[in-house]
C-alpha cells in the first residue's frame, strides 16, 4: 500500500511539493514568531545575568537598564558621588561598581567603571586590570591587541564625532567572553572619563586635536577616590548584594528622592510581559493564516479526489478493500501535510536563527534560538487538525459508489 | 508510519499532570505561636512537609529574569518581601523553585504555586539563598 | 465453477420510464463462455455491474452458487468480488508510475495488507502468460495491447470463477484486439471460469462462444 502511495505521490509530484512548501510557510510563520521571541527573551536574560541591581538617578527604570546592562546610549540624569561611597561601604553590598559613558571607539562603548566590575563580569581572559588611569582593558569582541593604543571619541552628536586628539589609552587586558553586549564595550577607570570631561568643561568646546590634559591621566588609579563624597556624579552603579534578602533591602533603601533602586530582571519581566501579548497577536495570525490555508489545501484536495473518482472507483472494481481507499487517501493528505509540517519547522528555526543572528549582531545580545518539549505540542496539534481534516476527502473516496465512478 | 504520528500527540499531552491531591495551603497557616525563640512552624506545616500543596500569593519582582526560583508573597510586592520586619525571614514569604529554568512575565500577578512543600533550613548552593519553606519542583499559572 | 441464477431482477433510475433492465429468468452453467451483444444503452453495463456486485440489486435475485448477491452489503460485494470475479474493461484502469507486476498485485495489495508470498510468484507466471517478458517495465511505456494483457493477468490474480470482460477489444487495433479476445477465451478455459463478455466487436461473433445473449432496450433476447 505503501508503495503505490509512493507511487501516487511521485506521479503528482508538483502539485504535492506545491501543497507541501505552502503548509510549510504557513508552519514557519507559527514556529518563527515562537522561536524568536523565546531568543530575544533568554537572549535579553543571560545578557543581564551579572547584574542583579542597579542603582541610577530617578527616572525611566527601562532607560536606567538599557543604558547600563545593555549598554544603549541614551543621556542618563547623574546622581549624587556620594551614593557609591555609601553603597561601597554597605555590609549588604558584596561589590558596586560605578559606571559612565560618553565617549566611544570605532562605534564601541568606551565604559569608565572600577576594578570589581572585571571580576564580576567574568574576568579576565589575558593580561591584566587597569592599574592607570590612560589603561584599557577590551572585551572579548573588540578587535584590539593587547598593547595597542587608542583616542576615544565623544559621542555622535554632531555626526562626526570629536576626537579627543590629546587623550591616548593603552591596552593591557582582555575579558573573557560573556555574551553580553559588554563584549564589544571598553572599560577604563571611571576617574579618567571624569578628569577628560572636567578638563572639557573647564576649556569650554574643543575642536579635534585640541588641548587635552593627556599627562593629567598619566597616574595610579586611586580606589579611594571613589569614597569621595565629593566625588563626580555617575549616571548609574551596578551593584551585587550579598543575599538575595539584601537585594531586596538595598532596592528598597535606594528607592527614593535621589535614588532609583530597581533589579534589571524586573524590567525584563516587565518587557516580556509586553513581547508575550505581542507574540500571542503574531501567534493568533499565524493561527489564522494556517486556518486559511488548511481550508484552501482541503479545497485543493477535494477537487483533486473528485477529479479522480474514475481511478479511485477502479481500485474498488478490482478488488481493493473501501478501508484500503479509506486509507490510502487519508495516508496521502497526512504524508504531504507531515511533510509540510517539518520543512515548515525547519524553515521557521532557520528564519529565527537568521533574524536572531542579524540581532546579535547590532545589539551584541547572543539570542540562542532553540526548541523547548512544549513546542510539541502546538505542532501536534497542527497536525492532528491535518489528520482530521483529511478524513473529509478520504470519506468522500470511501462513499464513491465504483459503478457510478467507473460510468463517469 | 501510522503509529508514529498516531505517538505524536500523545507524547506532547503526557506532560506530568497537574497534582490532583495537591492541599491548598495559605499564608496563614505558615506558622504556630510566635514564641520567644522566634517563629514556629505550624502543625499543618509540619504534617504536609514532603507532600504535594498549592498556594496562592504574589510573585516578587524577579532577581534574575531567567531562574528556576522566584519569591511568593502574601501581598503584592512593589513592598518589599524582606522588609516587613528586620529579621532575615518573613513569616509571609514562600520560596519557590521551579522544575525548570525560565523567564517570567507575571510578577505583582496573583499566581497559584503547586509545588512540593519543603520544611527547614536550606541554603541554596547556586546563589546563597537560606530559606525555611519552599516549594519545590513546582508549576504555577495565573489565578 | 459457480453457476449464476438470476430471477425477478429489475433495475430502475430514477427519472426513467422503463426499467433501464429486467431479467425474470437467467441461469448460466459453470464454465460456459457467453457473449453478450446490444445497442449502446441497452444495459449491458449495467447487466454486468449486477452480476459483479458493482451496484446493488434492489428488486429480484442474483445467485451466483449459493451467494445471493442481493443479501450482500456493499462491504460484502466487494469482498465478494475480490474473491470471486475477474474484471477487464475497456479502458484497463492501470495505474501509471507502477510496474505491469505491482500492478497485476495491487489489488491484492489492496484487499488484505500483507500480501502472500506465492502471489508475486503467481503474477510474474500469469505475465509472462499473456505475453509480458518485462514484468517491472513501467505500465505507462507499454502499448494499448500490452496494457490489456497485464489487465488480464489482474484479472486472473485471484484465480476468480467468474470472468467479466466489458468491451475489452474497443479500444484495441484489430491484431491486438484478437489477441486479446484468444487470450480471455484460453485462459477461461484453462482455469474452468465462467466467461462474460459484453462486446460488439464482431471479433467475437466469429468466435467459439457457447452461448450469446443479446439486450434489446434492457430485456434479454434469444
Amino acid at each position: 500500500m505503501l508503495g503505490f502511495i509512493l507511487a501516487d505521490l511521485r506521479r503528482h509530484r508538483w502539485g504535492v511539493a506545491a501543497i507541501a512548501l505552502i503548509v510549510a510557510l504557513a508552519t514557519a510563520l507559527g514556529v518563527a514568531v515562537t522561536l524568536q521571541e523565546r531568543a530575544m527573551r533568554l537572549g535579553s536574560a543571560r545578557a543581564a545575568d551579572a547584574f542583579d541591581l542597579v542603582v541610577g538617578a530617578p527616572g525611566s527604570e527601562t532607560q536606567l537598564v538599557l543604558s547600563s546592562v545593555f549598554l544603549q546610549a541614551a543621556p542618563l540624569p547623574l546622581m549624587p558621588g556620594r551614593v557609591l561611597a555609601g553603597l561601597l561601604q554597605d555590609p549588604r553590598v558584596a561589590w558596586a561598581a560605578p559606571i559612565g559613558f560618553g565617549d566611544e571607539i570605532d562605534g564601541r562603548p568606551i565604559v569608565g567603571t572600577s576594578a570589581p566590575l572585571l571580576e564580576g563580569l567574568g574576568g579576565l581572559a589575558e593580561g591584566r586590570g587597569f592599574g592607570r588611569l590612560n589603561e584599557a582593558v577590551i572585551g572579548a569582541a573588540v578587535p584590539l591587541r593587547l598593547g595597542d593604543r587608542f583616542h576615544p571619541m565623544h559621542g555622535h552628536a554632531f555626526g562626526v564625532g570629536l576626537v579627543h586628539g590629546g587623550v591616548t589609552y593603552g591596552v593591557v587586558g582582555r575579558m573573557k567572553p560573556t555574551g553580553t553586549p559588554w563584549d564589544r564595550a571598553v572599560l577604563v577607570p571611571i576617574e579618567a572619563v571624569w578628569r577628560i570631561h572636567h578638563a572639557e568643561a573647564a576649556a569650554g568646546p574643543a575642536g579635534p586635536g585640541g588641548a587635552q590634559p593627556d599627562e593629567g591621566l598619566d597616574a595610579p588609579v586611586d580606589p579611594s577616590a571613589l569614597l569621595s563624597p565629593e566625588a563626580t556624579g555617575l549616571p548609574a552603579i551596578l551593584v551585587k548584594p550579598r543575599t538575595v534578602a539584601d537585594a531586596y533591602k538595598l532596592r528598597r533603601d535606594y528607592r527614593g528622592e535621589t535614588t532609583l533602586a530597581v533589579f534589571p530582571a524586573e524590567v525584563l519581566t516587565r518587557l516580556y510581559g509586553t513581547l508575550g501579548d505581542v507574540r500571542l497577536v503574531l501567534a493568533a495570525i499565524a493561527t489564522g493564516a494556517q486556518a486559511l490555508v488548511g481550508a484552501a489545501i482541503l479545497l485543493a484536495i477535494l477537487v483533486h479526489v473528485l477529479q479522480r473518482r474514475r481511478q479511485i472507483g477502479a481500485l474498488r472494481a478490482f478488488g481493493a478493500a473501501r478501508l484500503a481507499v479509506f486509507s490510502i487517501v487519508w495516508l496521502e493528505v497526512v504524508l504531504v501535510l507531515g511533510a509540510g509540517l517539518l520543512v515548515g519547522v525547519g524553515l521557521g528555526w532557520a528564519g529565527a536563527r537568521a533574524l536572531s543572528n542579524q540581532l546579535a549582531r547590532q545589539t551584541g545580545v547572543p539570542m540562542p534560538v532553540g526548541f523547548m518539549p512544549e513546542d510539541a505540542m502546538p505542532l501536534a496539534l497542527l497536525l492532528l487538525a491535518g489528520a482530521v481534516v483529511a478524513v473529509v476527502p478520504a470519506v468522500l473516496a470511501y462513499r464513491q459508489s465504483p459503478a457510478e465512478a467507473l460510468r463517469g | 508510519m501510522l503509529g508514529l504520528l498516531g505517538a505524536l500527540p500523545l507524547l506532547a499531552l503526557a506532560r506530568p499532570a497537574r497534582a490532583a491531591a495537591a492541599t491548598p495551603l495559605g499564608f496563614g497557616d505558615l506558622y504556630g505561636a510566635v514564641s520567644v525563640l522566634g517563629l514556629s512552624f505550624s502543625d499543618k506545616v509540619k504534617a504536609l512537609a514532603g507532600q504535594p500543596v498549592t498556594m496562592r500569593g504574589f510573585m516578587a519582582p524577579p532577581l534574575k529574569a531567567e531562574a528556576d526560583f522566584f519569591v511568593l508573597t502574601e501581598i503584592p510586592m512593589s513592598i518589599c518581601p524582606f522588609c516587613s520586619s528586620d529579621a532575615d525571614w518573613p513569616d509571609n514569604i514562600v520560596v519557590v523553585y521551579l522544575d525548570r529554568a525560565q523567564t517570567f512575565e507575571q510578577a505583582n500577578r496573583m499566581i497559584e504555586v503547586t509545588g512540593r512543600l519543603e520544611v527547614g533550613s536550606w541554603t541554596d548552593p547556586h546563589t546563597g539563598f537560606v530559606s525555611l519553606l519552599r516549594l519545590v519542583g513546582a508549576r504555577f499559572e495565573r489565578a | 465453477m459457480p453457476r449464476l441464477a438470476i430471477r425477478d431482477l429489475v433495475v430502475s433510475y430514477p427519472g426513467l420510464g422503463r426499467p433501464a433492465l429486467a431479467v425474470p429468468r437467467l441461469d448460466l452453467a459453470a464454465g460456459e463462455h457467453v457473449l453478450l451483444t446490444g445497442a449502446s444503452g441497452a444495459g449491458k453495463t449495467t447487466f454486468l455491474n449486477i452480476v459483479t456486485g458493482l451496484e446493488p440489486v434492489a428488486a429480484g435475485r442474483v445467485r451466483w452458487d449459493e451467494i445471493d448477491l442481493a443479501a450482500l452489503g456493499e462491504g460484502g460485494r466487494d469482498r465478494w468480488r475480490a474473491a470471486h470475479v475477474g474484471l477487464v474493461m475497456q479502458e484497463f484502469h492501470l495505474f501509471p508510475g507502477l510496474s505491469a507486476l505491482d500492478n497485476v498485485l495491487l489489488p491484492a495489495r489492496l484487499a488484505r495488507f500483507r500480501l502472500p508470498a506465492a502471489l508475486s510468484g503467481e503474477a510474474e507466471r500469469l505475465l509472462a502468460r499473456v505475453g509480458i517478458t518485462r514484468a517491472g517495465q513501467k505500465v505507462e511505456t507499454l502499448s494499448r495491447g500490452q496494457m490489456q494483457r497485464v489487465a488480464v493477468a489482474r484479472a486472473l490474480l485471484a484465480r476468480p470463477g467468474i470472468l467479466i470482460a466489458d468491451e475489452p477489444t474497443a479500444s484495441l487495433d484489430a491484431e491486438s484486439g484478437a489477441a486479446v479476445a484468444g487470450l480471455l477465451a484460453e485462459l477461461a478455459a484453462e482455469t474452468g471460469a465462467t466467461l462474460i463478455i459484453a462486446s460488439h466487436d464482431p471479433l467475437f461473433a466469429r468466435a467459439n462462444l457457447n452461448r450469446r445473449l443479446h439486450l434489446d432496450a434492457g430485456r434479454l433476447v434469444g
